[in-house]
């Protein structure tokens, strides 16, 4: 039985590993152990742990890791302790296959202790552009992995211009969609009775994290978006940011901000942040979400900033400077019935035909794991 | 009379511990949390119950495991401010201006006596 190990460490990630999980859990010839660790075992965030217990998945590890103080250097301090822990966890486990996602540093810690330890490591989300640290720990994780699943042509190009093997890149498309795709997302009354919405006015949903490499200017430039839906005063759901360096004062800020029209979550399940985004009149903030998932549902997103600068995008994103007037006209035209009436179905560079995931699974099923797969040279 | 918020209210960064001593003194199972004058929350018996049961430590913030959308009032007028805690089922409801800044508390029940 082949044992996929797989890492976790925030709701963002967790709601496309999913059913990835569910999927090995059916097949008899598969079995994974699910790593928990970072944002997902913090109270700050929501706890979404217990998001996971109420999945009924099979939780092996919980690796605590998140030193406080959210600067750069707990958060390097605190992905060293994640590499330390991985050491030992997958001694015991003994994975067949390390599955890893995205750009960031846990999932990099991933692949750095799998590929050092001969576990063949699989990397969704391989090769696509992000901006600054983010873009760099996903190359970075590339260079590691032993499979690398592309969310689109554009990705998988850009791997093989990275000198990787033609059959080790797997064009299987975004299972961050497959979800949205196959509708399985909160519904309307749902979300309209949780959050105390009104959904025939417009709704702002607000999703903006600290740049690492912009550290120490997250207080401002959040203080901009505050200001602009301060402005709006349309009826707003905002999200806390992840733990990145700077996301402890941003938090503070946000609840400094608390208006009566405003409602702020530490952390929302996956299903429910569909339905938020569906509901949504905007998305304004710099989450990848904007990007990736908002084009299929013809979401408006304002991206402020520099933190998705390199990332393909659909004419569905609306760029701004941290800027109070930019950010307020950017939503004023966002919400005006002739941007919606343009964004136009499935215009996206992000692909998803609902059977992502499956595809993912097929492949880690069936891969020859030998010297091949795990000797890799960099062929360009 | 004006009534003393004191036992009523903490900052962001005081213990569990300190919410804790305040509701069992305030005998009304809340305090809200409140920073320069503004609400930011509220935490409840129920809520410092449930972190203790996450792990959390008596020093851990309130900012931590606050409820960050409590009902709150803007009316002026008694009257109504009773009828919005009646509507919202709470047993404290932070009375504020526009600006979230926190005026009075508006009480379900009339405390016990020691």
């Amino acid at each position: 039985m082949r044992h996929i190990a797989i890492l976790t460490e925030a709701r963002s990630s967790y709601g496309y590993l999913r059913p990835i999980a569910r999927l090995i859990e059916a097949d008899p010839e598969l079995q994974y152990s699910l790593i928990v660790t970072n944002q997902h075992l913090l109270p700050d965030f929501g706890y979404s742990v217990e998001e996971i217990e109420r999945d009924g998945l099979n939780i092996t590890d919980r690796i605590y890791m998140t030193l406080d103080g959210y600067t750069p250097a707990t958060m390097v301090k605190s992905l060293g302790v994640l590499l330390l822990s991985l050491g030992d966890a997958f001694v015991r486990l003994q994975p067949d296959f390390v599955l890893v996602l995205g750009d960031r540093g846990d999932s990099l810690m991933a692949a750095l202790a799998g590929a050092h330890m001969n576990i063949p490591v699989a990397h969704i989300q391989a090769g696509e552009r992000s901006g600054n640290i983010d873009g760099l720990t996903r190359h970075a994780i590339t260079r590691f992995a032993h499979v690398h699943f592309a969310s689109g042509p554009d990705a998988a190009e850009r791997l093989r211009r990275m000198g990787e093997d033609e059959w080790r890149i797997q064009l299987v498309g975004a299972p961050q969609l497959d979800e949205l795709v196959r509708g399985d997302v909160a519904p309307p009354e749902e979300i309209a009775e949780r959050f105390e919405l009104d959904l025939t006015e417009p709704l702002l949903l607000v999703v903006q994290h600290p740049v690492t490499e912009e550290y120490g200017e997250g207080v401002e430039q959040m203080r901009e978006t505050l200001e602009a839906v301060c402005e709006l005063r349309h009826q707003t759901v905002l999200i806390f940011p992840n733990t990145d360096a700077g996301s402890d004062d941003l938090r503070l800020l946000v609840e400094r901000y608390h208006r009566p029209f405003m409602r702020l979550e530490r952390n929302v399940p996956r299903r429910v942040y569909g339905g938020l985004m569906q509901a949504a009149s905007a998305l304004v903030g710099n989450s990848s979400s904007g990007l990736i998932e908002a084009p299929a549902l013809n979401l408006p997103a304002i991206n402020v900033g520099e933190r998705q600068r390199d990332r393909a995008r659909a004419p569905n994103v609306i760029d701004v400077p941290h800027n109070r007037s930019a950010i307020a006209d950017a939503i004023r035209r966002a919400l005006s019935a002739e941007f919606r009436a343009g964004l136009a179905n499935g215009d996206s560079p992000y692909v998803s035909d609902g059977r992502v995931s499956e595809r993912i699974v097929e492949f880690l099923k069936t891969v020859p794991i030998d010297a091949r797969l795990l000797r890799k040279q960099i062929a360009y | 009379m004006e009534r003393d918020l004191s036992l009523f209210t903490v900052g962001p960064t005081d213990s569990l511990r300190l919410a804790m001593e305040k509701i069992d003194r305030n005998k009304h199972r809340v305090v809200v949390v409140v920073d320069e004058g503004r609400v930011l929350g509220t935490v409840s018996d129920g809520d410092v119950r449930r972190a203790y049961l996450h792990e959390q430590l008596p020093i851990t913030p309130v900012s931590q495991i606050m409820q960050l959308n409590p009902h709150v009032t803007t009316e002026t007028d008694p009257e109504r401010r009773r009828a919005a805690l009646l509507r919202e089922r709470v047993t404290v409801l932070p009375v504020v201006d526009e600006d979230n800044v926190l005026l009075d508390v508006e009480l379900a029940y009339e405390p016990f006596a020691d």
